[in-house]
């Protein structure tokens, strides 16, 4: 089951998993593209899209 | 076992946390607990390996969102309150032969985003009054893991350092009429011997009231209270300023040079604290190639730190070794 919703607009992303003793687990992935946009000095920051909830036995 | 135990002398809360004893103690590189699980490998913490950073919950937590019952009974002279709160691991990267310093200054971009979603989402939390973003790095302030690692403890209550600046901020700002820490960085930039590093939107001093050695403070020129009020640049900024920071704190010795970072942020309590200012605080142990500064007698005993050295001198030293910061775009 993958959960994670795609947004070509969005650089950043977050995948939350939920571990077999119940604590949570976030995995954050960014775009390569990232670092373009980081080192231009005019473009915003990129923000976080709305996260999705993977439940997982781990 | 944990709960927070009332220390009525001090008015300060103390966390016990039994289960912390048993807690993974600098295990070799093979068996890192904080490492990705390889194919055929031991099964680590993190069951993946496609990330750039990871944030979870510490496996071995002074705070908990569903915390114990407390081990004791609270007294009218010894007030006891659930451990309630949330501790979190930021896994750095997944490799485990790299420090924040060593990085480049995009993956510290990357990191300061995380920890800009963590304190929004931690702060959401109705217990929670206080998103304390923090890294203990070396074995010489008590790392037990060598893997590149942060940590966030959203406490139930405002921490006593935090506590003692929000006042000395509030006092300043009812009696000047202006930020206290606005002045002392406009302080720091007309004297200059105390700036280490400074770009468009941070200048990173030696503080005039230094307390160690080579303690650096990094302060945005613009009066901002948490990473939510930053604008773009600022975060960009503030990457560049670290990797500069961290490079030169390893360039003084030659080595993967230890510290602990604090950052410094207003509560997540609803309330207003318009007068606090953002900054992030480093308090590195070593003192020179071979030595350490202990916290001893009147540091411990007494809270009067003694600094065997002058801020301006270490500061001229931590300058000449600030490198300019390429980005890979």
């Amino acid at each position: 089951m993958k959960n994670e919703s795609e947004n070509p607009d969005n650089l950043m992303r977050h995948r939350r998993i939920i571990l077999n003793d119940g604590r949570y687990m976030i995995f954050y992935t960014f775009d390569e593209s990232l670092s373009d946009e980081a080192a231009s000095e005019e473009k915003p920051a990129p923000r976080l899209q709305t996260e999705a909830i993977e439940e997982k036995n781990v | 076992m944990s709960e927070l135990r009332f220390n009525p002398l001090l008015g300060e809360w103390v966390a016990t946390a039994t289960q912390r004893q048993d807690r993974t103690f600098l295990p070799p590189p093979d068996f890192c607990p904080l490492c990705p699980t390889r194919k055929g490998g031991f099964p680590t913490e993190v069951p993946e390996s496609t990330y750039d950073i990871v944030a979870f919950e510490n496996r071995f937590p002074s705070l908990k969102k569903e915390p114990d019952a407390p081990a004791v009974e609270a007294t009218e002279l010894y007030p006891v309150r659930l451990s309630q709160g949330v501790c979190e691991v930021i896994i750095y990267s997944p490799n485990h032969n790299t420090t924040l310093a060593r990085e480049p200054v995009e993956q510290i971009y990357k990191l300061i985003l995380v920890w800009r979603h963590r304190f929004e989402e931690l702060g959401e939390l109705d217990f929670v009054k206080y998103v304390f973003v923090f890294e203990n790095k070396g074995e010489a302030v008590g790392v037990t893991l060598h893997h590149p690692h942060g940590q966030i403890y959203a406490y139930p209550f405002v921490p006593p350092v935090i506590k003692k600046e929000l006042e000395q901020s509030r006092k300043y700002r009812e009696e000047k009429g202006v930020c206290l820490l606005c002045d002392i960085l406009d302080a720091e930039k007309r004297f200059e011997k105390r700036i280490v590093a400074e770009n468009q939107s941070f200048v990173a001093i030696i503080p005039f009231y230094a307390r160690y050695p080579f303690e650096t403070h990094i302060l945005p020129k613009r009066h901002l209270q948490a990473f939510t009020d930053f604008s773009a640049r600022e975060e960009r900024d503030l990457a560049e300023i670290l990797k500069q920071i961290l490079s030169a704190f390893d360039a003084l010795f030659n080595v993967s040079f230890p510290y602990i970072m604090a950052i410094h942020q207003r509560p997540s309590d609803g309330e207003n604290y318009d007068f606090y200012h953002f900054h992030i605080e480093f308090y590195p142990p070593m003192r020179t190639a071979a030595k350490l500064k202990y916290l001893a007698g009147s540091e411990a005993g007494a809270g009067m730190f003694i600094n065997d050295t002058l801020p301006e001198t270490k500061a001229a030293e931590l300058r000449t070794l600030i490198k300019p910061v390429i980005w890979k775009g």
